[in-house]
């Protein structure tokens, strides 16, 4: 049901953008391109001021703030660069943190969350707080926890920005298989070799989008 | 989000920095605790002259030389069973006894069992309905013996106790050994009332003297007195006994040819005068008190604050996972509200703790009574409701990307 509609944006400059359901992008461009305006009205925490943002078929430009909340818990999987895991929680209540304000049950909620962090291939240490863990390890955790509520989309913002090579190819292969799987993954990066691992490229430049095209051969 | 989750999460951010959490909570507690610890002394010696409200009985008045010193004691103003026998007629007295009473150092009770000092009062015959005693054995001093000199005394039961091992029927009749300068007499217990003061004597262990009672003319033959130390009366309108009063000074006094020398004042209404002093200095150092509980309250939003502002990062990060902002701004509000209800909840038990340490060292009693507890939890409850709204606003209200750019 969530992957039923598509997303557009027409943001910053008259930037029209599609996103099917089932792709997996990536959003480049220098700082300052707009790329993270972009994130921010992806992730619905931001409104654009003019045209509109239309998510899995809800207008987001006409929804008021206090359901955006709810739009983020359900329809949306937020990877950051800095992982940002609450440090006072062990990996499984993070995973298990946006079932909570969903209001899911305990037990489904252990259930799901478990699920979740086999599905990033991590299934020891799942009750090490952030800070007992490497780097690739910890955004592993934050994918799981993006992917624990079957979101339309998986927002994922240089999610390697800040691992090592190894590791940057393991969360990679992870985003790869989760889009074989079905997800929809939009993902910022100013990594050329991590943008072709991607289906489809968009770059944006002073808030215009300049290319927008897919990879050859890329991620098959 | 659920209420249950929302407060477990509280206690761990709550306890994950517990020196932080109990300085915090510092100034409720002592604010709770003091307030806790006034009242509970406060409300002691209210229950404590309430209780000599019972004693009292309503409308008792009694008769004295506004000065009782030695020398108007024994002067021609002194009350004499001349000022008793003009009363006695008086309109408006229900009841009116002569008392004289001892100085108990020179009295001992000698047999069968040498025991401490006594306080002899010499009484009337209607001091029993004017004081009611619980008489348990035998019978209280009348008109008869009165006005025979009759060598029979009334004791307590605690007397009794003590003098003759035993408190029972057969305590009346047997004699009982008083020492005066004058030698030591025999006297027959007629009677045993129960001490109403048992309880506190006993803490005094042998220092209380015992009261004995005997009639009037027999006291003052053993002490070879003819004055009164006073006369003890029940009006027949209690509610006026003022008016009563003037009545009875001005009386004595035309009849002494003196002017305002004698008192009659309701024993009663003293009390109520002490009671509603006691009350306010309660109510006003409490208030005092509270005034801490208001700047543990800035402290409390001091540190929700400084809370809020550290942990910026974790409200954009549980943000952008889906929190509403009421999620956010009830998850602070219940920490601030931990923080203020476990506060009062410790400061209760300090207070309760302090109180009894103080009443037992000034010799009071202290009573926490169940209405300020529930006063207190509810004060320090609201406090955390008062002084967290702001912060866990402020909170709330944080945008979502300003807050996970926060570093």
């Amino acid at each position: 049901m969530y992957r039923q509609g598509s997303l557009e944006v027409e943001a910053l400059a008259g930037v029209d953008l599609w996103v099917k359901p089932g792709e997996f992008v990536s959003i480049m461009g220098s700082s300052g391109s707009g790329k993270s305006t972009m994130m921010n009205i992806l992730g619905c925490l931001d409104k654009p001021t003019k045209g509109s943002y239309i998510l899995d078929g809800i207008d987001i430009s006409k929804t008021p703030d206090n359901k955006l909340s709810v739009i983020r818990n359900k329809k949306i999987g937020f990877v950051f660069q800095s992982f940002n895991l609450l440090p006072k929680m062990n990996a499984l209540e993070n995973v298990e943190l946006p079932m909570v304000y969903a209001g899911v049950d305990k037990t489904t909620r252990r259930k799901k969350a478990m699920d979740a962090l086999e599905r990033v291939g991590l299934t020891e240490r799942v009750k090490h707080k952030p800070n007992e863990m490497s780097g690739g390890q910890r955004q592993r955790v934050a994918i799981a926890r993006a992917l624990v509520n079957d979101p339309a989309v998986i927002l994922a913002d240089e999610p390697t920005g800040n691992l090592d090579s190894k590791s940057t190819f393991e969360i990679i292969d992870i985003f790869r298989q989760l889009n074989k799987d079905g997800s929809t993954i939009v993902m910022v990066t100013h990594e050329p070799e991590v943008a072709a691992f991607t289906k489809r490229i968009v770059t944006f430049k002073d808030g215009k989008k300049i290319s927008d095209e897919p990879v050859e051969g890329g991620n098959v | 989000m659920h209420l249950a989750e929302n407060i477990k999460s509280a206690f761990n951010n709550v306890f994950g920095n517990k020196m932080r959490t109990f300085l915090t909570m510092l100034g409720i507690i002592i604010g709770i605790a003091s307030v806790i610890a006034i009242t509970s002394i406060g409300n002691g010696s209210q229950k404590e002259i309430e209780d000599q409200f019972d004693d009292l009985g309503v409308g008792r008045m009694t008769v004295t030389l506004r000065s009782n010193s030695p020398r108007n004691m024994y002067s021609s103003d002194a009350l004499t069973f001349d000022d008793y026998e003009l009363l006695k007629n008086f309109n408006g007295i229900k009841y009116i006894s002569p008392t004289y009473q001892a100085n108990f150092y020179s009295v001992k009770l000698l047999d069968p069992k040498e025991t401490n000092t006594a306080q002899i009062t010499g009484v009337g015959a209607d001091y029993y309905n004017i004081m009611a005693p619980d008489l348990l054995y035998g019978e209280y001093i009348d008109q008869e013996n009165v006005d025979n000199k009759n060598k029979v005394v009334v004791i307590t039961d605690t007397t009794a106790q003590k003098v003759f091992g035993y408190c029972d029927e057969s305590v009346v009749g047997e004699q009982i050994s008083i020492k005066s300068w004058k030698g030591s007499q025999k006297y027959t217990v007629s009677g045993i009332v129960e001490n109403p003061n048992a309880e506190t004597e006993m803490q005094y262990e042998n220092e209380y003297p015992e009261s004995i009672v005997m009639p009037i003319s027999t006291a003052q033959r053993l002490f070879g007195q003819k004055t009164l130390t006073n006369i003890t009366l029940v009006a027949e309108d209690p509610d006026n006994t003022d008016i009563l009063g003037e009545r009875i000074v001005a009386a004595l006094d035309n009849f002494h040819n003196t002017s305002e020398k004698y008192s009659c004042e309701s024993t009663t209404e003293q009390l109520e005068t002490m009671n509603e002093v006691t009350g306010t200095v309660t109510l006003l150092i409490s208030g005092v008190a509270a005034i801490s509980l208001i700047v543990g309250g800035i402290g409390v939003m001091n540190i929700m604050m400084v809370t809020v502002t550290e942990r910026t990062k974790e409200i954009g990060i549980r943000k952008s996972i889906g929190a509403k902002n009421s999620d956010i701004m009830f998850q602070f509000l219940i920490e601030a509200i931990i923080l203020t209800f476990l506060g009062g909840l410790l400061g209760i038990a300090f207070g309760w703790a302090a109180g009894s340490a103080a009443g037992k060292i000034l010799g009071m009693e202290s009573v926490v009574s169940v209405d300020s507890i529930i006063i207190a939890v509810a004060i320090s409850s609201a406090i955390g409701i008062i002084f967290g709204v702001y912060p866990a606003r402020k909170a709330a209200l944080l945008d979502p990307i300003e807050a996970l750019r926060y570093e």
